[in-house]
């Protein structure tokens, strides 16, 4: 922490203001976003409001993952397991301690998902590249094996149903009412979360893990303590899977093991790169147009993999920046 | 403990070693000639199981020769399709930042396995005639499948030929001179854009081969590549990514783990091969045999 | 019996003051607002023992002809109560993956159902569309997509549904929120009626479930093969039902037999494609006996790697759910002396029995293989949904709501064509359970029974309102 502090005295005033008058305006529009989400909620029904409210909590993981992969360059194939940490925490204690209130099952998830991740992250910085996507693949197969396993503890395939929770202790009398609440539960999560990340982001601290990503060895050359950035990185970004499984439960009603695969983990870098990595709302964009696909693509046909592929393929090949950096290069053109 | 179970041990870490050596030593290769960590290598995988079984499907009531040479007929298949993968698609992003390669190398292993439930749908395949036609044989009073036998022998077979390939012939030169530098190969007149497809067509024929080699004794479904991947990779990761050393003995020492612990624990049979990854991943970065590969 | 008769006179009344009136006001409307075209349909409700037409016509038509127990009503306004539009049953299942074996027959059974019930004029004149799911896509996607099914796509009956991990899984979900009739074709762990939904209004199960197929395996056991059997192991499926299965089992036979040691538990998922390490462990272990609810593609794989491997010459094996997919265990690999159980279905079981009979042979033409379990559970579920609605329909005139639909499926029992089917209050199904040792014979090219074994349900059920451990333990 002390580094980051020297960083900021680093950086002239002059960077300061501008990035300030950056900073405020994506603030403010994502505080837009937030109520438009929030005005029209009434309006669109429960099922649509159920994939909006999806949508979001998958945003959160995928600003997480983002962190890493768009501006640091580690590719992480386990954020699954560690958004699996998060989901069955919750599902436990609910189910274990009897707990209802949501507020404190969400902290109880946060708590432990700390400790688990601060070990973690101790080995995990020292890795790149492919050794530390492999490093994160084990650990999530491993998360995963143990929620598979643990018959008796966790209901292993089967999965556990989460109970109808409490949100600043009122008692709900229905799902459908639950969910109600929820939906604003889980917007005012992901705007904290989104502003949180978007200041990170452009703050001093941002920068340089930008600058590490581009070269590490040059970094570390002028004096930035690569390896500890790279921890406090990885927190952060674990961190926000937590949360985001914890979301998770709730929502959904029904947590299992399958849900945290590798096939999740790899659809986390699917949506990322499909919103675009190297744009902050790269994976938000993914994460809404991935629930969406989701939903209905295996509706019209069973071949979703290969649609799912080939998109990938065309979009490395052809737009690299992803969706939102097709509309920023159109923008640019105007 | 008897010597039953020894041999049966013995031998079962032998069959895990054959199956998963198949995989990492392609993808060993693949990635230390060409920088490229292959994630569709379970989808070829499938691939070569699903093609040899086509392939069997037209032969009945023949002498076990012409089975085994369909193997290597469907490998080969398998390894021309990879070439072609190689030029068309992997070109494009030798430019780009290293998550672009996995991701699209990941995205090529879902077309696969579409393409492939496409063509042989989902039900499940089974050939059985070559399994029973060659019979057991009573090994120090537990019997054992002759199959089992024959196929950890061929694989010793591709890996001694490998062996000689690369060590002992002049395009082993060229391969391993173009994995330690690849600028310094270019300039000195080695042609890497035909080597580069070879190298990749081999890795592939031999990850095909690990999935017809599986026909015999198991259900030939989708699913069948994904749950031997992941294995494989954190073998690869163990052993040092480019290592064909490290690929070997990290196969070995999994195959061990994994036949002892089907044995006296068969709950953890799939954790523990994770939990050996992340133990060396925490103690030695690179790998236990792999080198600092610094991509210019 | 009496209220019954007097609701009939009631309706009786209400009918032909309604038809004389209707006749008249539609009549005149009818003709002032006359449609283009004139429609005719007859639709015939028939219920066990009694027949009744009922024919509607359009107004200007002269020739209405009215016969006792006959209601004339105009097209404009359609008889109280029934929609107009095609009922439509949702239908989930193994669609693909090794478990699709099983789930195909599910398919053919409820579309050669419904074709029949179409071509008889539907349900009360409704045509039955089948909208499908495929199971394979796990639980949550599962609940997802039935969750569509009945709110976007208007679903107003769900049958189907094999895997007991998607069963307890969906259950809650329909009993409080979707609150739709469903038929489980199978999904038999004990938990579901015993633990997850115990008072359930919505759901019903229509095979016999995993206590009765387990508690017939163990009492044959006990009185075929002992005393020879003191050590058993087991290889089953790691998910409810796998754990169901094996705990009842291995419970019920150590209470016969109490000198019974357990040397080997194992467990794969469902879709494995290699036991060999599990038949290794297990043969070094010398069992006496060896315990599977592996089903369908899972079981031919288990087979075909165990046989070569000198399994089924080491020990007894039994097989409690062989009857997912018997017509494909074929003579080449699956071998005699295995105690196989195919809940309530097989082939030739009862022996000479019509509906049996006529049955496999449209069956056969259709998938050229034969019925298993739960397929006639979807055949049951349907049937037994028809019949509710066409006895709802004619006890009120109208179409029946939903609470007075499972009301009547209640206590339902049935002639189908694998035998009598009984609906208990409990909502679970019961009929006779059939075992048999797996014996070679020149006529079919997959293993048949002989010689068989079968159980009636007082003997291999817990009584309703009893759960399986307790009624074992109180043996």
């Amino acid at each position: 922490m002390v580094y980051v502090v020297d960083m900021k005295e680093g950086y002239n005033i002059m960077k300061r203001i501008t990035l300030m008058e950056k900073e405020r305006k994506g603030i403010l529009y994502i505080v837009l976003f937030t109520i438009i989400l929030a005005i029209i909620h009434p309006f669109i029904g429960p099922y649509w409001s159920f994939i909006v409210a999806y949508g979001l909590i998958i945003s959160i993981v995928g600003l997480g993952f983002n962190l890493l992969l768009g501006y640091n360059g580690l590719l992480s194939f386990g954020h699954a397991g560690i958004f699996g940490i998060g989901m069955y925490t919750l599902g436990l204690c609910s189910k274990y301690f009897n707990i209802r209130s949501l507020e404190i099952l969400i902290s109880l998830s946060i708590a432990v998902g700390l400790i688990i991740i601060i070990g973690l992250g101790y080995v995990a910085s020292k890795l790149i590249i492919v050794y530390f996507a492999l490093f994160m693949l084990s650990f999530g197969q491993i998360i995963f094996a143990l929620t598979y396993k643990l018959y008796g503890i966790t209901g292993g395939s089967d999965g556990l149903s989460i109970p109808l929770l409490t949100i600043l202790n009122i008692n709900f009398n229905s799902r459908i009412d639950f969910l109600y609440c929820y939906y604003y539960f889980v917007l005012l999560i992901f705007t904290i979360c989104t502003i949180f990340m978007w200041i990170l982001v452009n703050s001093p601290f941002g920068k340089t893990l930008q600058a590490i990503k581009v070269d590490d060895i040059r970094a570390t050359y002028i004096g930035v303590p690569v390896r500890k950035y790279r921890y406090i990185a990885f927190i952060i970004s674990t961190l926000y899977a937590v949360i985001s499984g914890a979301l998770y439960g709730p929502l959904n009603g029904f947590i299992y093991p399958e849900l945290i695969s590798h096939v999740f983990s790899g659809e986390i870098v699917y949506l990322t790169l499909l919103g675009g990595m190297n744009y902050f709302a790269g994976p938000i964009v993914g994460s809404f147009i991935y629930t969406i696909l989701k939903v209905y693509i295996p509706t019209i046909t069973e071949y979703w993999q290969f649609i799912m592929g080939a998109t990938l393929i065309i979009m490395i090949l052809l737009f690299p920046g992803g969706i939102v950096g097709w509309i920023y290069s159109k923008f640019k053109k105007r | 403990m008897n010597v039953g179970i020894l041999i049966s041990i013995f031998f079962n870490t032998l069959l895990f070693f054959s199956i998963l050596i198949s995989i990492t030593i392609g993808l060993s290769l693949i990635f230390g000639v060409l920088g490229i960590l292959n994630l569709a290598h379970g989808a070829f995988y499938t691939l070569g199981a699903y093609v040899a079984i086509s392939l069997f499907s037209y032969f009945t009531n023949v002498p076990p020769i012409i089975y085994y040479i369909l193997f290597f007929i469907a490998s080969i298949i398998v390894g021309i399709i990879g070439m072609w993968v190689e030029p068309t698609l992997l070109r494009r992003v030798y430019k780009l930042p290293d998550e672009y390669q996995l991701l699209l190398t990941f995205s090529l292993s879902l077309v696969i396995l579409d393409i492939i439930r496409y063509f042989w749908g989902v039900m499940p395949y089974y050939h059985y005639e070559f399994f029973a036609m060659l019979g057991n044989s009573e090994i120090a009073g537990t019997i054992y499948p002759n199959y089992y036998l024959i196929a950890i022998a061929t694989v010793i077979l591709l890996l001694i030929l490998l062996y000689f390939l690369l060590f002992k012939t002049k395009i082993g030169l060229l391969i391993r001179a173009a994995s330690m530098d690849k600028e310094m190969a270019i300039s000195l007149g080695i042609n890497v854009k035909t080597l580069y497809p070879l190298v990749f067509a081999l890795g592939i024929f031999l990850c095909a081969m690990g999935g017809a080699l599986a026909i015999p004794y198991s259900a030939i479904t989708l699913g069948i590549g994904s749950e031997v991947t992941a294995i494989a990779f954190a073998i690869t990761a163990m052993g040092g990514l480019g290592s064909l050393k490290g690929a070997i003995l990290g196969s070995l020492i999994v195959g061990f783990v994994r036949a002892l612990g089907v044995f006296y624990f068969p709950e953890i049979e799939l954790v523990v091969i994770y939990i050996l990854m992340f133990i060396i991943l925490s103690i030695k970065p690179y790998g236990l045999c792999g080198r600092y590969e610094r991509r210019v | 019996m009496n209220e019954k008769e007097k609701i009939n006179r009631r309706d009786y009344l209400k009918y032909t003051g309604a038809a004389i009136g209707g006749l008249v006001v539609g009549g005149a409307l009818g003709y002032l607002l006359k449609p283009k075209e004139i429609i005719e349909k007859t639709a015939t409700v028939t219920l066990p023992g009694v027949e009744r037409t009922v024919t509607v016509t359009a107004p200007g038509i002269a020739s209405t002809v009215t016969v006792p127990q006959t209601v004339t009503v105009t097209t404009e306004k359609p008889k109280k109560g029934i929609p107009s539009t095609p009922l439509k049953i949702g239908l989930t299942a193994f669609l693909s993956g090794a478990a699709a074996l099983e789930g195909k027959h599910v398919e053919a059974a409820a579309e050669l159902l419904i074709e029949e019930i179409n071509a008889a004029g539907g349900i009360l004149g409704r045509k039955v569309e089948l909208l499908k799911v495929d199971e394979a896509i796990g639980a949550d996607a599962l609940i997802k997509a039935v969750r569509k099914l009945v709110t976007e796509d208007k679903v107003e009956f769900l049958v189907g549904l094999i895997s007991s991990g998607n069963g307890t899984a969906l259950a809650p979900v329909i009993e409080k929120e979707l609150q739709v009739p469903t038929v489980y074709g199978t999904a038999t762990t004990r938990k579901l009626f015993e633990e997850v939904i115990p008072k359930p209004k919505f759901v019903f199960r229509a095979s016999n479930y995993d206590p009765m197929e387990c508690i017939a395996a163990a009492k044959i056991v006990f009185k075929y093969f002992h005393p020879e059997v003191k050590k058993i192991a087991g290889i089953n499926p790691d998910y409810a039902f796998g754990r169901d299965e094996w705990e009842v089992f291995s419970k019920a036979l150590m209470k016969l037999k109490p000198d019974v040691e357990i040397v080997y538990e194992g467990w794969a998922p469902l879709g494995t494609t290699d036991f060999t390490p599990h038949i290794s462990a297990i043969l070094a272990r010398k069992p006496d006996l060896v315990f599977t609810s592996f089903f369908a593609g899972d079981l031919i794989t288990l087979v075909k790697q165990a046989g070569p491997m000198g399994l089924f010459k080491a020990t007894k094996v039994v097989a409690s759910v062989g009857g997912s997919a018997y017509s494909d265990f074929k003579k080449e690999f699956f071998p005699e002396g295995v105690l196989m159980g195919t809940r309530q279905c097989f082939f030739n079981y009862p022996p000479k029995f019509p509906p049996m009979e006529d049955y496999v042979k449209k069956y056969y033409a259709r998938t050229k293989r034969y019925p298993i379990y739960t397929g006639m559970g979807t055949w049951h579920g349907i049937m037994a949904f028809k019949t509710a609605i066409e006895l709802g329909y004619e006890l009120l005139g109208e179409w029946p709501d939903v609470d007075t639909i499972v009301k009547l499926m209640e206590h339902m029992s049935m002639i189908t064509p694998v035998g009598y089917r009984f609906i208990r209050p409990d909502h679970q199904t019961v009929g006779y359970q059939i075992y048999g040792i797996t014996k070679h014979v020149p006529e079919y090219d997959f293993v048949v029974l002989d010689p068989m074994y079968i159980y009636p349900p007082e003997e291999i059920a817990p009584p309703v309102g009893v759960k399986t451990l307790d009624w074992i333990a109180s043996w």
